[in-house]
């Protein structure tokens, strides 16, 4: 099994060597959306929901390493293993849901994003002004990017979720309260308490992380030199453990920054009274009164990087899906000339999410 | 936070193909999933179902 560790350090090193997609598919979870659904969860119920970030990482962990490892034994994306295996109508109709879903999340993260930008600028630059050059700068580098660089891009801006690791230390919970509320579930019967649980489920738990996962196995094989669906068929107990530990990280990684989203707005958003918060700018916004400058800029900052790391990922996992399903071919590492048809379908989920983010947000109101 | 809800709706669906995919011994051949996996992908698949369940019943019938 395991070689003999003598020293600790290669053992890091070798779990480093490993990460991959997994890692970012677990720091793409923690997208704005996310961090606003976790925001609000911590400021309007408190203390009540810690538990959800202990009890949903089984569950997560689960679903994750099923798709890597389907993926990893097919060689192929979840998209054309659903379509060879079930009937083509229930498969379409998941493909279109996901595809819905993941623009109306791209419209989501956008706004966020932008609405991070204004506030770090104090409110001298509408985010409406940067919801589309934010969009265009993610194409053009989804365009342009070869794989590597894509991939050592994603990587680094999974550092931005630091952030909100940091912010917990800032701003001093209470200790005993804290660990009594991770552990013992509390559950309220109402239809405020239900949604937020859907939603906390749903924000953890996404198809577009299903997706993305599996296409990304079969992207890092690709990048490996295994060019046909042939010779990546079959996977090794070797390569299969060091997936497992690859989701692991990603997973724990991800349930960590969550816990500490919802801990920051338990802690001080909670307490302060601030209960209505449901977007992930309003809570950095209302953090900074409470918490102090540092803590409000460096949520704001872990917005604006989660949000440039989830966008792509979102719209990416959108166009792998419906190529797959209809058996076509292309991947980010190709270039967008040569592979139209996934380029244009990527560029459909990113404008579709444009034009829901410029809708929703309200132009008169200054951030 | 309506995007968190509508991916919660919207995933159910999808982890039970996935569920029976991974266990499906043509597809996946040796390397199916094994027991603990294929219980906890059930387990994820119900617990969404029936949160989504209630709150539709929760947004209709209140109190």
């Amino acid at each position: 099994m395991s070689k003999p560790r003598s020293h600790g350090a290669r053992g890091w090193l070798e779990v480093l060597r490993v990460l991959g997609p997994g890692l970012i598919t677990g720091a793409s979870d923690d997208d704005p959306s996310g961090i606003g659904t976790y925001s609000q969860a911590g400021s309007q119920f408190g203390f009540g929901v810690l538990w959800t970030a202990i009890f949903t990482f089984p569950l997560m962990l689960a679903v994750q390493e099923a798709c890597a490892r389907i993926a990893l034994h097919t060689g192929v994306g979840l998209g054309t293993s659903l379509r060879r295996k079930f009937p083509s109508w229930l498969v379409g109709v998941c493909i279109v849901a996901l595809f819905l879903a993941n623009t109306i999340n791209v419209g989501a993260d956008l706004g966020a994003v932008a609405a991070a930008g204004a506030l770090l600028t104090r409110g001298h630059v509408s985010a409406v002004w940067l919801i589309p050059p934010i969009a265009v700068v993610i194409l053009l580098l989804q365009y342009e990017l070869s794989y590597a660089v894509i991939f050592r891009l994603f990587k680094f801006l999974t550092i931005a979720l630091f952030a909100y690791i940091a912010t917990v230390i800032v701003t001093h919970p209470p200790l005993l309260k804290t660990i009594e509320s991770t552990v013992v579930p509390h559950i309220e019967l109402n239809s405020a308490f239900i949604g937020i649980i859907v939603a906390i489920l749903g924000t953890t738990i996404s198809p577009y992380l299903f997706f993305w996962q599996a296409s990304s196995e079969v992207d890092e094989m690709r990048s490996r030199g295994l060019a046909t669906e042939l010779s990546r068929r079959g996977v090794s107990r070797r390569e299969l453990k060091n997936a497992r530990v690859d989701v692991l990280v990603g997973m724990a990684f991800s349930q960590l920054v969550m816990y500490s989203i919802i801990l920051t707005g338990a802690t001080v958003l909670h307490a302060a009274g601030k209960t209505n918060i449901a977007t992930a700018a309003q809570a950095a916004e209302a953090l900074q009164p409470v918490a102090g400058p540092f803590a409000f800029v460096l949520f704001s900052v872990g917005i604006i990087g989660t949000g440039l790391l989830a966008v792509p990922i979102l719209s990416g996992s959108a166009a792998y899906a419906v190529k797959e399903f209809f058996g076509m071919r292309g991947s980010l590492a190709d270039k967008a000339r040569s592979r139209p048809a996934f380029y244009a379908i990527l560029t459909l989920a990113l404008a579709g999410g444009l034009v829901i983010s410029l809708l929703g947000i309200d132009p008169s109101r200054r951030w | 936070v309506i995007t968190a809800i509508i991916n919660g709706i919207v995933a159910p669906p999808m982890l039970a193909l996935i569920a029976l995919l991974g266990r499906d011994r043509r597809v996946m051949g040796r390397r199916t999933s094994g027991r603990l996996s294929t219980t906890l992908l059930w387990i994820t698949t119900g617990v969404m179902t029936i949160a989504a369940l209630a709150l539709l019943v929760t947004t209709v019938f209140p109190g």
